[in-house]
């Protein structure tokens, strides 16, 4: 017995003793690893216009473990994939882009000590992320105080940007969203009367629900059921039961995890609504999980990737390939946020500052995979929706971008 | 090994007031040695969990009654303290201590229900209560924010000087650190320490001897919620943001594995169970996922090796007299078996 804890003591030391020499040398290792990686790229392009300039480096902060580590992936290979590209076609200005990930395990004491590592290393031009709002809000004051860009693709929380002039954020103002579904699904397209509405209660949920609600006011319709529900929460039957009893013609689901699940039980309930969906865009998930009670569902999207838009098309399929499951809205985010800043970069020329990448991203205004991207003062964006329908098992674009100008 | 173990225990005692103050004085000059900003930030993380965990140890180390939310009390204090100082803008010196008494408040209204129970039960209210709590601080939205939880809180200051870098938040947690081992050092010594301590050896025979059980498992829960209150008081401002997610069960867990592989009932497993588990998050990030494999396995060759933990109770070369009693009688029961 004593031999055998002897033998396993004995592994785990060698085994912390190499990862202690790895950790010495973490970020350089990294860095390193990225490198190898991108390697056949850059000898390329390297080959083609003869630069052989430092790269530029690029901090991010993802939960690549923990409960959130498939978000963490999803950062991973989107942003893997658009660095790629960039620098196969010649990087920034010929120089090479470097990402360096940081997992935060979605912990914001981690996520605020990273954020502090990448901010005191000089060779990082910006940070990218966290993935949570939380996370990213416990980075922000650092990232403030050593003055280097915290960009976040994903975080929502509408006090993540106006924190500081060096935070920005583009997965859209929930307020846009909210008022579009109120305005536009369920007044103009359903044209709805009396509504139930069903919330996630995360940051995300309660904004846009309060954006919600209010606009539903504005455009005349009558609130009869409004329930949160804590996220992963599992048994809706006698919410469901309280919202049926209040005769409502149309249900809206504010939420980002547990729609799904929702909806079958709304279905499972006997209960034939129409059901508007906010928060999970054109998510495959959700046709598979619900496969015939998705029918006719309809949902918000800023984004959708669709065989008619070759390029979204080509991001989905690639990344499917890499990441071994579909894209959701949050993968294009992360994916559009690598080319909003190598472009806000490039547009510096040689002289690449920290504050000059923060004034050059703030007047960021192009159209990405994801849409049209143009931060307001504060620096987050206001963007535009798509209202699709799961017909037949897949989804339709019901009404295009411009359907709110109509 | 034991001779080597006996040996490295001989030296300790002969000198133990010079390795501490050696210690106190590396502790001391240790942020000036030109570290960076992050790594001083690991190492207020470790300072902080040091007196959290302490402060775990207090209850499942001194009176043997087994809490694992922890963390519940952490959120009391972080959220008292950010609550009043962004709305009223009191102190961080009144708002400290506040923050322990409001979480020894809630330790107390715990531990009613706790005293009936013993064992897994009592460890399940106590999880429960944590998150109850957690689920109070994200859905009472007036209050705490809900989801969105608090931002800008302000650093601590006093009479001008601004507490406002990693390196003075290092000392703010070294001298918390130090304050916490002295008073507790101090307390389990005295009565409700020994009283604590012969309710987690053998309770009936606690009571026997008219020991209050009740009494002192209750203002036992109450002192170990003080200082979790505390941690949580001066943690706030640190983040200068929070929000539920930080206190999860989680977190709790995170203090608790910190206890067990540090050792319970010493003073100094907690601050090992703390620097080496911090530590070892940092050392271990290049291998990613495989980090909590390791992990795990520390714990489960710790169960096996060492359950009392690193230098927990028994032969351990921290532990006090009292253990080695213990030890003598179990070879005394050995022989006559």
């Amino acid at each position: 017995m004593k031999r055998i804890i002897a033998v396993l003591l004995a592994v785990v030391m060698v085994f912390s003793l190499t990862a202690c020499s790895g950790g010495k040398a973490e970020t350089k290792n990294r860095s390193e690893e990225k490198t190898e990686e991108t390697e056949t790229p850059s000898k390329e392009t390297k080959k083609a216009d003869g630069a052989s300039e430092e790269p530029i480096y690029v901090g991010v902060l993802a939960p690549l473990t923990g409960t959130m580590a498939e978000y963490g992936k999803t950062y991973e290979v989107a942003m893997t994939m658009a660095m790629e590209e960039i620098n196969a076609a010649g990087g920034i200005n010929g120089r090479e882009l470097v990402l360096d990930f940081a997992d935060s395990k979605g912990e914001q004491n981690e996520s605020a000590d990273l954020a502090a590592s990448f901010a005191e290393n000089d060779k990082y031009a910006a940070v990218l992320g966290d993935f949570s709002s939380g996370c990213a809000m416990a980075a922000a004051p650092i990232c403030d105080e050593a003055g280097i860009v915290l960009f976040s693709p994903t975080a929502s929380n509408v006090d993540f940007a106006p924190m500081s002039d060096y935070c920005f954020q583009i997965a859209g103002r929930t307020d846009g969203e909210g008022i579009y579904a109120a305005e536009y699904i369920v007044g103009k397209y359903v044209g709805a009367k009396n509504i139930a509405i069903f919330s996630m209660n995360t940051d995300w949920g309660v904004s846009t629900r309060d954006y919600f609600a209010e606009a539903s006011k504005d455009a005349g319709l009558n609130v009869v059921f409004d329930e949160a529900y804590a996220e992963g929460e599992s048994d809706f039957s006698s919410l469901i039961t309280k919202a049926e009893a209040s005769e409502p013609d149309c249900v809206v689901i504010i939420d980002q995890s547990s729609t799904s699940n929702l909806i079958n039980q709304i279905r499972g309930y006997g209960w034939d609504c129409q059901i508007v969906m906010v928060g999970p865009s054109t998510s495959q998930q959700i046709i598979e999980l619900c496969a015939d009670n998705s029918e006719g569902v309809l949902t918000t999207a800023s984004v959708f990737y669709s065989e008619e838009d070759p390029q979204a098309w080509a991001f989905a399929q690639e990344f499917a390939e890499r990441a071994k499951f579909q894209p959701t809205v949050m993968a294009g985010y992360a994916y559009d946020s690598i080319y909003v800043l190598a472009d806000a970069i490039a547009r510096l020329g040689d002289d690449i500052t920290r504050d000059g990448i923060r004034g050059s991203l703030a007047k960021t205004d192009d159209t990405y995979l994801t849409g049209p991207i143009k931060f307001s003062e504060v620096g987050d964006i206001s963007r535009s929706y798509l209202i699709c329908e799961v017909s037949e098992g897949e989804y339709v674009v019901r009404c295009g971008y411009d359907y709110a100008e109509e | 090994m034991n001779t080597l173990i006996n040996a490295v225990k001989k030296v300790y005692g002969e000198h133990k007031v010079l390795f501490l103050a050696v210690i106190v004085v590396l502790l001391l000059i240790l942020p000036f040695l030109g570290f960076k900003k992050s790594t001083i930030r690991i190492m207020c993380r470790i300072l902080m969990y040091c007196t959290l965990a302490g402060s775990l140890n207090m209850i499942n180390g001194y009176s043997g009654q087994t809490c694992i939310g922890q963390a519940g009390f952490f959120c009391i204090g972080a959220y008292t303290m950010a609550i009043l100082s962004t709305r009223f803008g009191i102190s961080f010196w009144i708002l400290l201590p506040l923050g322990g008494i409001m979480a020894m408040l809630v330790g107390l209204i715990v531990s009613i229900p706790t005293l009936r129970l013993k064992g897994i039960y009592l460890s399940i209210i106590t999880m429960g209560a944590s998150e109850v709590i957690r689920i109070v601080a994200l859905n009472w939205e007036s209050l705490t924010g809900g989801s969105f939880g608090i931002k800008d809180i302000p650093r601590p200051s006093a009479g001008g000087f601004l507490v406002d870098s990693p390196m003075k938040f290092y000392y703010l947690f070294l001298i918390l650190a130090v304050i916490f081992l002295f008073i507790s050092s101090r307390v389990i010594r005295s009565r409700a320490g020994r009283a604590w301590m012969s309710i987690r050896e053998d309770e009936l025979a606690a009571k026997a001897l008219s020991v209050q059980t009740s009494y002192y498992k209750a203002s036992n829960f109450m002192y170990g919620a003080f200082w979790a209150g505390i941690c949580g008081a001066a943690y706030a401002p640190y983040l200068q943001y929070i929000d539920s997610t930080v206190f999860s069960l989680d977190e709790g867990f995170n203090i608790l594995s910190m206890v067990i592989i540090g050792g319970q009932g010493t003073l100094a497993g907690p601050i090992v169970g703390s620097a080496l588990v911090n530590f070892l998050t940092e050392i271990l990030r290049p291998v990613g996922t495989w980090r909590f494999v390791t992990y795990a396995l520390l714990i489960i060759i710790m169960m096996w090796l060492r359950p009392q933990g690193l230098v927990g109770a028994s032969d351990s070369i921290l532990a006090g007299g009292r253990i080695k009693m213990k030890s003598k009688s179990k070879k005394a029961a050995k022989e006559s078996a």
